[in-house]
């Protein structure tokens, strides 16, 4: 009742009408409800969301009374005429609608401008509408959520899973939205980085766009999340996973899980996962670890298997920015009982990892912080047994973290120019990866290179983010040596109830360095 | 109950500290000015309310969950509790309206503002028995807001809502459309809210039309009024289109280029962005509104190809396209540079005269205007701006309306800046055509200006 009175004076007040704003974003590709300029090909798929900027900060949509119906209309920048949106359904939020662009709309800025039943303005949204802009639908933001791809069989068809991969030879579908005015001819599915034939693209629903191709018959690239994406001129979409294996009853699995439990995970069930992770390192603020020991579901079973990209895909620099979409489905976890504490032994000594309840897990991160645990050389971890997990050790080998040889001649660069960091490759192993980090801003994001750990080197192309960086006049730089997400150091446990957990160990080794440069 | 009577004394005692916080009248320019000169009120004004965030490591800087606002009266000593109307939340500022009652008595009094925790004030504030000033809103007696495609034809009758009317009569509020009087014939109190409606009519005939003329009534404040002899469409400064109003009337955009001394920039401009741009205050001096720089979406504008300059000394450029907009041509000239005459910025000048400025006149097209600025070297304090046509060849700036809002400490000195350009509402314009097939409006900003070091005798002591 209270909120009834204030939206009441709010829309009594002068410059009232300034509060009630629109934010659109395509629904695979865009952060929700977030302000700025959204490209959009015609007929995509979006998400509208009228907002109150309200009482002290409070952001609110509009009052319930007014979800009964709303409309919402596109209006081109310069032109007299309008185009309807169609409304289909409210997302998650009673405040966020799904809505679909019609096909109709011109190339060029525009505006959509959201109206409640009482013909209240939200809005207006500044949207530029392109020819194509695309979307893979995929089951979560991040990279490795696997996308919604489909297998085409004399029946019918059926979704691609990691106990029933897509196979060489196969024809697939994989949906999205965005396609917009897009030709066959310009349009590339690239799966671990290769561009497959397609055979068709175009409409499939109202809101729905569908791209059929073929796993070429003499394809060697298999994994159970292979990236896939769609380039569209020099447009790509998000990238989603997805499973490629000779065997068509499963793919190879980077944690080693058995088809059973790949077959449980596909039927939205959940296997154990063993991870134990070690960070820190010179520079760093404290040394930990990590045993995250749990049942797991599908979504979170990707997240820790990582994607399994190719060399040239892992090493390379790419702009990471802050912000995401926020959609995702995420599985519930169980934790798993492995005793009361386990215990890490060698380098400099023992370490002791307590059971932890936030996070769930056993933890080792004492007060005052460690700094010189993790030393290079043979460790092993063990665990007494719980009512989950029978006693384990799991031996295994840390590498040094990363010095960077040549750190000095970076710091004293007179000009911005492409720079090769170097240290010792010598001291890694295959499968190690070292990552540079640039922090830019919190809007330019942060520039992220990745080199094989053995090459010893690494080119920062700091020529192509001087533009940006020369804005910011600092940056920080972190490095890191990690051990590469598709190929982790196995191990396995056994449980209580009968069979084996799988187990990896992850270390992430690294150095900060605040690098202050003046432009 | 006593123990908790106490502890609320405590608070609200005018002693708890100095975070500072400023008062206006909501209808009026906001300069920013943290104890700056009392604010005088009439009951039943509308308020804005700043705190000082930046001084405290302040929940505010987190967004405040409540605030609340008192006013002690000097005069009576009686203490008041204001109805706070509205509030925003920006990061790490606060900005809340609220109402002096309409009972509250005439004199002095102090303001004080919480937020959460936080205290801040007390401002000293004078209670005056009226001072009303227009906001930007206009509607004709049924109710029809004044807009562009449909402006305010000559003689009619309209109501302008404003505040701070207070205690004041028709007969105790004049007004001027451009340079004419209007004939106020009513004014209404609305206690809940603090917005106070005004009914006056027009002249039988304007002297001065356009979708942008300026408009005073009580304060000298301007605000402005699309009004035309016969009504409906207003002629735009751009030379919009009917459907190109009617967008900017339903709260929508045009696609606006502008080429200036910042570079070209093309953006998607509301009413509100177009109004602060083109509006031009009538000749003579006003206080300048402190304008904060509103949101803008961009759009993409293509590379610029510079041509060589003709023999009138017009420039022209050609921009390429871009995502948004088809490639397009500009033409403008530039003014002749201000020429001061007879002028020595070294001679100390008396605050308590008014100081004519004098340049030569000649070469300047209709439509240049010389606007002089007065503002103090330092510190954030609102600019006196005069105007003249750029042929007339002199100007007057009455330096006792600035030195007695604003008073110079000794030593102080002012800047003096002389512009010379294009009126706003009388600009070069091009055509601008959108990559959709729409059509856009282009302008440029022309101007050349002169910078002044002042120094007054006798300042403030």
């Amino acid at each position: 009742m209270k909120r009834a009175i204030l939206l009441l004076l709010l829309a009594s007040l002068p410059g009232a009408a300034q509060n009630r704003v629109l934010y659109v974003a395509h629904y695979d590709l865009d952060p929700i409800a977030q302000p700025g300029l959204v490209d959009l090909a015609p007929g995509t798929a979006i998400y509208l969301s009228p907002r109150v900027l309200g009482f002290m900060g409070i952001t609110m949509g509009p009052e319930a009374k007014d979800l009964a119906k709303v409309t919402a209309t596109i209006y081109p920048l310069g032109l007299d005429t309008s185009y309807p949106i169609t409304i289909d359904s409210p997302y998650q939020s009673v405040y966020d609608w799904y809505a679909i662009l019609p096909a109709t709309v011109p190339i060029g800025p525009a505006e959509i401008v959201l109206y409640d039943v009482n013909g209240v303005a939200y809005g207006p949204a500044p949207v530029r509408i392109v020819r194509t802009r695309f979307g893979v639908d995929s089951r979560g933001p991040w990279a490795y959520s696997p996308a919604y791809v489909g297998r085409v069989l004399p029946t019918g068809g059926e979704w691609v899973k990691l106990a029933k991969p897509a196979v060489p030879g196969d024809t697939l579908w994989i949906t999205g939205t965005g396609l917009g005015l897009a030709t066959l001819n310009e349009i590339r599915v690239e799966v671990g980085g290769v561009p497959m034939p397609i055979r068709s693209a175009g409409l499939l629903a109202p809101d729905t766009d569908q791209i059929l191709f073929d796993v070429p018959k003499d394809t060697r690239l298999f994994g159970c999340y292979l990236p896939i994406e769609v380039r569209i001129g020099d447009q790509v979409s998000n990238r989603g996973s997805i499973p490629v294996s000779s065997d068509p009853a499963a793919c190879p699995h980077p944690l080693g899980l058995s088809v059973e439990e790949m077959k449980a995970l596909d039927q939205n069930n959940s296997v154990p996962v063993l991870l134990f992770s070690i960070g820190g390192g010179p520079g760093v603020v404290r040394e930990w670890a990590f045993a995250d020991f749990e049942v797991l579901g599908y979504m979170d079973v990707a997240m820790r298997s990582g994607l399994q990209l190719t060399d040239a895909q892992e090493y390379s620099c790419s702009v990471e920015l802050s912000s995401q979409p926020q959609r995702a489905t995420i599985i519930r976890v169980r934790p798993l009982d492995a005793g009361a504490a386990l215990r890490l032994q060698g380098g400099a000594g023992n370490a002791d990892l307590t059971s932890s309840r936030v996070p769930q897990g056993y933890a080792f991160d004492p007060t005052p912080p460690a700094l010189s645990v993790f030393q290079p050389g043979d460790w092993k971890l063990s665990g007494p047994g719980g009512a989950d997990l029978s006693a384990f050790e799991w031996p295994f080998v840390l590498p040094p973290p990363l010095e960077i040889l040549n750190l000095d001649a970076l710091k004293s660069m007179p000009a911005p120019a492409d720079f090769e960091i170097r240290w010792n490759g010598t001291l890694y192993r295959t499968g190690d990866k070292v990552t540079v980090r640039t922090q830019l801003d919190s809007v330019n994001g942060t520039l992220v290179c990745a080199s094989d750990a053995t090459s010893g080197r690494m080119q920062l192309p700091l020529t192509r983010i001087w533009p940006l960086f020369a804005t910011s006049g600092s940056a920080q730089l972190t490095s890191q040596v990690a051990r590469r997400s598709a190929r982790p150091l196995l191990s396995s446990a056994p449980l209580k109830a009968g069979g084996t957990a799988r187990g990896m160990v992850v270390y992430e080794l690294g150095s900060q360095i605040t690098w202050t440069r003046v432009p | 109950m006593i123990r908790y009577s106490v502890l609320f004394l405590l608070l609200w005692s005018p002693a708890w500290g100095d975070n500072l916080f400023r008062v206006n009248h909501a209808a009026l320019p906001d300069y920013g000015v943290f104890n700056g000169p009392v604010e005088r009120l009439a009951p039943g004004t509308l308020i804005d309310l700043h705190p000082e965030t930046g001084r405290s490591s302040s929940s505010t800087c987190f967004g405040a969950q409540s605030v609340s606002v008192r006013l002690h009266s000097l005069a009576t000593g009686k203490d008041f509790t204001l109805p706070v109307l509205r509030g925003e939340y920006v990061p790490c500022e606060v900005r809340a309206q609220a109402m002096i009652p309409s009972d509250a008595p005439l004199g002095a009094a102090e303001l004080s503002f919480q937020a959460d925790n936080d205290l801040y004030g007390p401002a000293k504030i004078e209670i005056v028995a009226t001072r009303f000033a227009p906001f930007q809103d206009f509607r004709n007696t049924s109710g029809f807001p004044v807009s562009l495609s449909s402006s305010a034809p000559a003689g009619q009758e309209l109501i302008v809502r404003g505040t701070g009317a207070g205690s004041a009569k028709p007969g105790d509020l004049s007004g001027t459309i451009g340079t004419q009087p209007v004939e106020v014939m009513a004014v209404t109190h609305t206690d809940a809210s603090g917005i106070d409606e005004v009914r006056f009519r027009l002249p039988a005939s304007l002297d001065w039309t356009g979708c942008y003329v300026p408009f005073r009534l009580g304060e000298p404040q301007t605000v402005f009024l699309a009004a035309t002899n016969e009504g409906g469409l207003c002629p735009h400064p751009l030379g919009l289109n009917p459907s190109q109003l009617a967008a900017l009337d339903a709260g929508r955009s045009i696609a606006w280029v502008e080429y200036g001394s910042g570079g070209l920039s093309a953006i998607y401009a509301s009413a509100s962005i177009l109004r602060a741009r083109f509006a031009q205050p009538a000749e003579g001096c006003s206080w300048e509104p402190r304008v904060d720089s509103p949101a803008t979406t961009k759009l993409e504008t293509g590379k610029i190809a510079f041509l060589e300059p003709d023999s009138q000394g017009g420039n022209s450029l050609q921009v390429g396209a871009s995502k948004d907009l088809l490639p397009f041509s500009i033409y403008y000239r530039n003014p002749a540079p201000i020429q001061l005459r007879s002028f020595d910025p070294a001679v100390p000048l008396d605050p308590a005269k008014d100081f004519t400025i004098e340049w030569n006149g000649s070469g300047y097209e209709w439509g240049d205007v010389v606007t002089a600025r007065l503002n103090p070297g330092a510190g954030s304090r609102p600019t006196l701006a005069c105007r003249a046509p750029a042929r007339n060849g002199t100007m007057k700036i009455p330096l006792a309306v600035w030195a007695t809002a604003y008073p110079l400490k000794p030593g102080e000195g002012a800047d003096l800046v002389v512009d010379v350009g294009r009126a706003a509402d009388w600009p070069f314009t091009f055509d601008v055509e959108l990559v959709n097939g729409g059509r856009g409006a282009g302008s440029v900003s022309t101007s050349q200006s002169a910078w002044l070091s002042l120094s007054l005798v006798g300042g403030a002591k």
